[in-house]
């Protein structure tokens, strides 16, 4: 066989050198094929081909390793055979007179051993079995060799020696090992730095659609958050917000810690909070730490809406609130503009002598939201017993020393604190569902602070899912019974909610007392096996205090709802026969906010889920206020950094979306007269409606080119004309009393068109307007809205009035006097169905100025192509224009946008919010004035103002009537 | 797909002189069948055969040969190769030299060429 080897490599071994003929085996694999490309084919062909060739020669190398390569003399080396030549010219010599047998047999031997060992060369890539004909394949042939024919064995059993050792070392560890769990942690630490995961992350990303970090809606968050769940759980997350238990993280939401003395902070939040609502910054219990503010954060001009924040002061004890003690503030900022907030509270800061620390990652906060909320709380956080000492069991070496002596000192603080949390909690439950207690007005008021120290819940974390209910919880805990029952209502609500939580050095301990999981579960299983004293002790022996903070949320419209302004939203009373698809209850989105210091996240989210608590996203809480019809940050605030972002992204996607489809896929927004399908250009609207407008809209192409005389679309711009010009009398006369901000220069950088869109946000008289169009007391709406000077912008909660669901950038649109003639004729019509069969208008195709244009440019573009095979120099042109606008005009002039929309289940019907111009609200509800039938009879069905709606992609205008919100 | 079927022939070559055997190379056998092919079949039979004609292996000391050619016109080369008897005039500088070839074996695979060739030699010997 070595020889066999040897001839393999074809190193035929030069014979004798004595012999006159001696020769050599030459590899010449080349020259083997009259097919194959030789030396001839050089320098002259390009190098394309000579890639081909030399891949074609690899091919046919690999192909003829095995064979026997060509013996043939080299005639260098036998130059003698030309001095033996009579005559160099004529290539004759004589005859040798011997023939060189010996020479002969060796080279046939050579020649044997090469053929021999190409025969026995097995080919290809196919296995020792592969070669057998498939009668003679047998099963058992793969793992014993021994049932192969012989002339294989030799072959397989080279085969199945695996790959050897030096090849193993550069390959993964096992999988087994990678998924260890020290393992897993170290790689998801390594992976968590740089990422901004939250506590709960690799919990959520299992489970949810998470934020990109390439994504520009989400690219300034610096984390990534939850948008929505993975499985079919949309219609489940309202019901579970409506009827059960919503939770969320938004762990994700800044905490900036501000310290100073009260009466500097007090003057820090003067600079950055508008003039209406102090009185709710500067409330006692604001103050005293017991209620946690929302308000909006403004520039330092305070004319600039930046977000909204919430403010958290920590509880004192002493009384001495104009002393310089040092006071701590937390302010909870929205993610997105945090760099504003952040220079804002930055330059504050300085004048007045207050420091900032961020705390973001020191707290963990989750949303409860929905009336089983208490209840879940209540049955997850167990309350830890004050009653022993803490300190002296042995096995709690794992407790922080700070916390066990803060809470001997303040035991009967925190005594009290969990009679008034399991107090508070069964209240709240009650409302929900008790009806004695449905009639109670005293509830708990929107941001309530509890304090309490609980247990660590993984100890009672239930087997299964489990649904939290009142009884199951009481009967657990009898001691919740005693305390509600026991505790004076009245008091429970003056209890400052004085927590160790606002000590970062008893935060840390805290922080790393959290046992690891597998502790608390192996020690929960050995208990499970010990009865009576034993067992409550050895869960006592893990049992781990955690302050946590309980905010109290209530509902999201609930600003909107106090007496005097109900039956407002939905367009139906609000009586006690209440019906299901009148809207959202006062209570809808109510609910607590628990922040829970760090490293403790997932040790509480896991069994809030195992309570049945359903996890939701950033959707989730986009949806719920959108069900209330209120404002959603960053959403629906245009008028903020924020919400600008927000909409440039979003312009960006729908752009990148539209053009992506090919250009008989588009829809042509030219032809619809829709002019900003993709995001709402809030300029425009503030564009007086005559010829401004148009010149205005200067888009893209350069200049537009005429329309044919005879065709249609002539009568509806004259129409159109018309129509304007007599809608624009009404603004006129309104804009000659204060002309202001009737007209803003259309060419204004950025920020100025910020300044410029102030969104009516003063809570009073949003509700003040709520109540006068309720009431029907339309000249002193009008008069209202004229007095708002700096506001151009108002909120509208948008209703249809029968039919058609608002999306996001659809277009409010003024009605002509035409459209309510045509309204009446349908309202009033015998054979019709009332309300039922008023259809709105519908938009007329109009003529798409660019039809010419384009077709003249891929015209082109295909000479284009033709003529660049004769010349590649040829320089390009861009033809391919992506306008963001479009030039045509709609009949009904555009006064606004709605910004969210969708079908709300509680209505039963679509919904949204939008933003109108207050100029054109005032015209609007001018006109509508004069018109008694729409005042009289039409108001029993549908309050005005109405306006019209249309989606960017559809001609069906949709009445809708509109109500102001905030 | 269809499989491509060839035959391989094994061949002797006799060659009138040692100036002949130190030049044998592929080219110059296949010159040679090429030649004769040319003149008793004409166009169509050089056509047909000399593109798929390749020397698989070639020993100039045992003057072996293995040609390859596609099945359906082995036949054809086979006529062909009695009556070689001459390389190319081209090949050396306008000289003929006398050439033919003994056919000693068909095969349908070479492997059954390269057997043919192992029980050969010994018996040549």
């Amino acid at each position: 066989m070595d020889n066999l080897k040897n001839t393999e490599k074809n190193d035929f071994p030069v014979a004798d050198s004595k012999s006159s003929t001696s020769l050599k085996g030459t590899t010449q694999a080349t020259d083997a094929s009259d097919k194959l490309p030789e030396s001839n084919v050089k320098s002259e062909i390009k190098s394309a081909d000579e890639k081909k060739e030399s891949s074609r020669l690899k091919k046919w190398k690999k192909r003829m390793r095995f064979q026997p390569k060509n013996v043939t003399l080299d005639p260098e080396k036998h130059e003698y055979y030309k001095d033996l030549l009579p005559d160099p010219k004529d290539d004759t010599f004589e005859l040798p007179r011997a023939v060189p047998v010996a020479e002969y047999v060796e080279e046939a031997k050579k020649e044997v051993k090469a053929m021999l060992a190409a025969v026995k060369q097995h080919s290809g890539s196919k296995t020792a079995l592969q070669t057998l004909p498939k009668h003679m394949r047998r099963r058992a042939a793969s793992h014993n060799v021994k049932r192969l024919p012989i002339r294989l064995r030799e072959l397989a059993s080279q085969q199945m020696i695996p790959p050897s050792e030096s090849s193993k070392t550069g390959e993964k560890v096992c999988r087994r090992k990678r998924r260890k769990k020290l393992a897993l942690q170290n790689e998801y630490a390594k992976r968590a730095g740089n990422q901004g995961w939250l506590e709960t992350h690799l919990w959520h990303s299992k489970r949810f659609h998470m934020t990109e970090n390439s994504d520009k809606h989400y690219q300034h968050w610096s984390h990534r958050v939850s948008i929505y769940p993975n499985d079919k759980s949309f219609r489940a997350c309202y019901r579970a917000v409506a009827k059960h238990c919503l939770i969320q993280d938004i762990s994700y939401f800044h905490c900036v810690e501000l310290t100073g003395s009260q009466i500097n902070v007090k003057n820090m939040f003067k600079n950055m909070i508008q003039q209406h609502e102090h009185s709710s910054v500067f409330d006692d219990g604001v103050l005293s730490g017991k209620i946690e503010a929302e308000v909006m954060m403004c520039d330092l001009t305070c004319d600039k809406v930046i977000c909204p924040v919430r403010i958290l002061w920590q509880p004192k004890l002493e009384d001495n609130q104009d002393t310089i003690s040092k006071h701590v503030v937390w302010c909870w900022i929205h993610p997105a503009p945090y760099k504003e907030a952040t220079k804002v509270l930055e330059q504050l800061s300085t004048t007045h002598g207050v420091s900032t620390s961020d705390r973001t990652g020191d707290f963990n906060r989750f949303r409860f939201t929905g009336p089983k909320s208490s209840v879940t709380l209540m049955s997850t956080l167990q309350l830890i017993k004050v009653g022993e000492d803490l300190t002296s069991q042995n096995s709690a070496e794992h407790l922080s020393a700070k916390l066990s002596s803060w809470i001997n000192e303040n035991k009967d603080e925190v005594k009290k604190q969990q009679q008034n949390f399991s107090h508070t909690l069964l209240e709240c439950h009650r409302c929900n569902f008790h009806k004695t207690h449905k009639q109670l007005t005293t509830r708990v008021c929107h941001g309530a602070v509890m304090s309490v120290l609980v247990n660590d819940p993984r100890l009672t974390l239930p087997l299964q899912k489990t649904k939290p209910t009142l009884k199951s919880t009481l009967s657990q805990e009898p001691s919740l019974l005693d305390a509600s029952e026991v505790d004076d209502h009245e008091k429970s609500l003056e209890e400052l909610p004085l927590s160790p939580k606002w000590k970062s050095e008893i935060l840390e301990e805290v922080a790393l007392s959290r046992l690891p999981d597998h502790v608390t579960s192996t020690r929960k299983n050995e208990a499970k096996f010990t009865l009576g004293e034993e067992k409550t002790k050895k869960l006592d022996s893990l049992a781990t205090p955690v302050p946590v903070l309980l905010i109290r949320r209530s509902g999201i419209a609930s600003h909107l709802k106090k007496p005097g302004f109900e039956g407002v939203a939905g367009g139906t009373e609000v009586t006690e026969g209440r019906s299901v698809h009148a809207g959202p209850p006062e209570d809808f989105g109510s609910g607590w906010d628990l922040i829970l210091p760090k490293k403790w996240g997932t040790a509480f989210w896991i069994p809030f889920v195992y309570h049945r608590a359903r996890a939701g996203g950033i959707r989730e809480s986009e949806h719920s206020h959108l069900e209330c019809k209120t404002p959603f940050f960053p959403r629906d605030f245009p008028d903020t950094g924020a919400g600008r972002k927000w909409w440039e992204a979003e312009m960006e996607t729908n752009l990148k979306r539209h053009y992506s489809k090919p250009p008989a896929k588009r829809v042509n927004f030219s032809v619809m007269a829709t002019p900003f399908p993709f995001s709402p250009d809030w300029d425009h609207i503030f564009l007086p409606l005559d010829g401004e407008r148009e010149s205005s809209l200067n888009v893209g192409f350069s200049p537009p080119l005429k329309q044919p005389v005879e065709s249609k679309s002539e009568l509806v711009l004259t129409e159109n004309q018309n129509f304007a010009t007599s809608f624009s009398t009404v603004t006129r006369k309104r804009s000659a009393t204060s002309s202001d901000h009737d007209v803003i220069p259309s060419k204004k950088s950025k920020d100025s068109d910020i300044t410029a869109m102030a969104v009516l946000r003063n809570k009073e008289k949003v509700a003040t307007l709520r109540r006068l169009l309720s009431a029907g007391d339309f000249a002193s709406a009008i008069s209202l809205l004229e007095s708002l000077t700096p506001p151009t912008l108002v909120c509208v909660q948008i209703s249809p009035i029968n039919r058609g669901t608002p999306s996001a950038r659809a277009m409010l649109c003024a009605p002509s006097s035409d459209d309510f003639v045509e309204l009446r004729r349908e309202f009033e019509d015998l054979n019709g169905e009332g309300l039922k069969s008023c259809t709105g208008p519908v938009e007329p195709k109009h003529w798409d100025p660019y039809r010419k244009e384009r077709k003249l440019a891929t015209e082109q573009a295909k000479k284009r192509r033709k003529q660049k095979k004769k010349d590649e120099h040829a320089p390009l042109q861009s033809t391919n224009q992506k306008p963001h606008k479009f030039n045509v005009l709609p009949t009904r002039p555009i006064i606004g946008f709605v910004t969210s929309g969708d079908f709300l289940f509680s209505y039963a019907s679509g919904g949204g919010v939008g933003f109108i111009a207050v100029d054109h609200l005032v015209s609007l509800l001018r006109e509508q004035v004069t018109n008694n039938w729409l005042m009289q009879e039409f108001a029993k069905s549908a309050k005005p103002p109405i306006a019209l709606m249309r989606l960017i992609d559809s001609t069906q205008y949709r009445f809708v009537s509109l109500h102001p919100t905030s | 797909m269809v499989r491509l079927k060839h035959r391989y022939i094994a061949l002797e070559v006799v060659m009138s002189k040692a100036f002949l055997k130190r030049n044998m190379k592929p080219k110059v056998i296949t010159g040679a069948i090429r030649m004769h092919l040319n003149n008793l079949y004409g166009e169509l039979g050089s056509a047909s055969i000399y593109p798929n004609l390749s020397v698989r292996y070639l020993n100039a000391h045992t003057n072996t040969i293995i040609l390859r050619v596609r099945r359906r016109f082995a036949e054809i080369l086979l006529t062909v190769l009695p009556f070689v008897t001459a390389t190319e005039s081209t090949e050396f500088k306008n000289t003929d030299h006398k050439i033919f070839f003994r056919t000693l074996y068909v095969s349908g695979t070479i492997r059954s060429a390269q057997k043919f060739l192992i029980r050969n030699n010994p018996l040549v010997l």
